[in-house]
């Protein structure tokens, strides 16, 4: 019970942290180990383990959002369950992976989550209440982003990994397909709204370009925005050679005999 | 290029506020509207201290808080920067419009995500673990702490000085753009970088696959390779211009985003997705 306590809390302690400070370090392997082995009593094998981990996920950075391995579960059941019950590195790994896939497989309900609450976040900032929406932030952090998480780490310890195994694969798979499919849309609302702030009678276009260059050139965004720049620059240098023109008409239109000599 | 900008006591007061606002980036994280939220509490301090009423401070912060905005924290540091610049200029002088700063918005967080991605994570990273995993071979506590002073501080030192140094490079191309009397050139080609990005932004963010294959015949129908065949990635488009379309209309985004997730687990129900 206070093993299954203390792993669970170290993950959502930390991850909190990371939360607050927003530099996604704290979770990484290499101080997240040591903090474990800390809580748990024997630093140095935190440290040690800690680094080992950082060297195996050292590359992963979930890029793009895409976590590739959830490292933070891994380091924390590793090195929790390596120093507490005395298994091998190794097991406690096995063990984590297990809990890693697991907690993967529910994380579309924890997006579900926290994309109904934008439009709480969205009502409170149209009411110009921004004390509000800053305490709300908080309140999405602790209450939210980890929570299941957080519940699911403790009863996989508590449990083990197979028995939870069995109670999250008896969740209807449209429940979650359908779910991580919204998580997959969502983001057009936002996209959306910026469309509506920038929106010109040429913006379609644009929008088909960058997105033609993209999908079908596969091209990366810095390239893309380089080419976009270049237009951009284009566009500008003409409209303001023309704006010159303009100027300099009127100004000879006005002083009338000068311009014919 | 334009001469440097001296911030005043106030404004140095404010661009420390926006900096520990900023560092809420990851904290309210959603799929809808990603760091948007954490972007609007970054600007806030030069909003409120630039406008004057309530009901215009009311506006821009809600314009930026509801906005869809992601990209690397330090980028968020430097676009907050030079968004709070151009809300200042909007504040004071009142030419600038909004189309500007969401276009601008639009335009830098792609691109800087994708410099500071692979700068941050892909090599100041790996050297600093690379010299720690070394350090902490024979457990020294040394280890994590090193880690955590110089790869932590480094993103937070280089995400407060861009942010400072947007700013008082934003003021002052700003106030030389209003001398020369070229702003709403600017505001147009901001507007074209912008709309190209959401683009970029929709073909690599909004993804739908359809599952469903129904069989008629013998024949199998699968109706995401049918999509695919006509214009890959149609669906995203299709999706992103009829959402659009009922913004423009009076929908609003809260009702929008509970019928997207409705539909998609009844969909899903019926074995679409």
């Amino acid at each position: 019970m206070t093993q299954a306590l203390i792993v669970a809390l170290t993950y959502y302690f930390c991850q909190c942290i990371d939360g607050i400070v927003g530099f996604q370090t704290v979770t990484r392997p290499i101080i997240l180990g040591p903090v474990t082995g800390l809580v748990c009593g024997d630093l140095t094998t935190g440290v040690i383990m800690g680094a080992e981990l950082e060297a195996i996920y050292m590359g992963i950075s979930g890029i793009g959002g895409v976590v590739a391995s959830d490292y933070r579960t891994s380091t924390v059941v590793g090195v929790a369950l390596t120093i507490l019950s005395g298994i091998s590195m190794e097991q406690g790994l096995t063990v984590a992976v297990a809990i890693g896939a697991l907690l993967n497989a529910v994380t579309p309900i924890t997006n579900a989550l926290k994309a109904f609450y934008q439009p709480l976040q969205t009502k409170t900032a149209n009411e110009g209440k921004v004390k509000r929406f800053w305490i709300q932030m908080w309140i999405q952090m602790f209450a939210f982003n980890y929570t299941i998480n957080t519940v699911i780490l403790f009863l996989c310890v508590y449990f083990g990994s197979d028995a939870i195994g069995v109670a999250i694969n008896n969740i209807p798979a449209w429940i979650l397909n359908g779910l991580s499919a919204a998580g997959g849309m969502l983001v057009v609302v936002g996209l959306c709204l910026t469309t509506q702030a920038i929106y010109s009678g040429s913006t379609p276009f644009w929008v088909l370009l960058g997105f033609v260059l993209a999908k079908y050139l596969g091209l990366g965004t810095l390239p893309i925005a380089i080419i976009a720049l270049v237009i951009a620059y284009v566009i500008f240098t003409r409209n303001y050679h023309m704006q010159e023109l303009e100027k300099k008409m009127s100004s000879s239109a006005n002083g009338g005999d000068d311009f014919y000599g | 290029m334009a001469e440097k900008y001296v911030l005043s006591k106030d404004e140095k007061k404010m661009l420390n506020k926006a900096f520990l606002y900023s560092m809420s980036t990851f904290m309210a994280f959603n799929q809808v509207v990603m760091q948007g939220q954490s972007f609007g509490m970054t600007i806030w301090p030069g909003i409120n201290m630039f406008y004057k009423t309530d009901e215009e401070k009311r506006e821009a912060f809600s314009r930026n808080a509801n906005e869809f905005f992601n990209t690397h924290q330090i980028g968020q540091g430097l676009i907050g920067g030079i968004v709070i610049a151009m809300e200042k200029e909007r504040a004071e002088k009142g030419q600038l419009e909004a189309t500007a700063i969401s276009g601008l918005k639009a335009a830098l967080m792609g691109p800087l995500a994708g410099v500071f991605d692979s700068f941050f994570f892909n090599c100041v990273r790996v050297i600093i673990a690379g010299v720690c995993i070394g350090l902490a071979a024979d457990g020294s506590i040394l280890a994590p702490l090193l880690f955590l002073v110089l790869y932590g501080g480094s993103l937070l030192v280089t995400k407060y000085v861009l942010l400072i140094q947007g700013y008082r490079y934003g003021v002052s191309l700003v106030n030389m753009a209003f001398e020369k009397g070229i702003v709403p050139l600017i505001m147009e080609a901001c507007g074209i970088l912008g709309a190209v990005m959401i683009g970029t932004l929709i073909a690599s963010n909004v993804t739908i696959n359809i599952a469903l294959a129904p069989e008629i015949n013998g024949a199998t129908f699968a109706l995401q390779d049918i999509f695919d065949g006509i214009m890959p990635g149609m669906l995203s488009l299709i999706l992103w211009w009829v959402c659009f379309k009922s913004l423009q209309k009076g929908m609003s985004p809260i009702k929008l985003i509970f019928i997207i997730m409705a539909a998609c687990v009844v969909l899903a129900f019926f074995g679409v997705f």
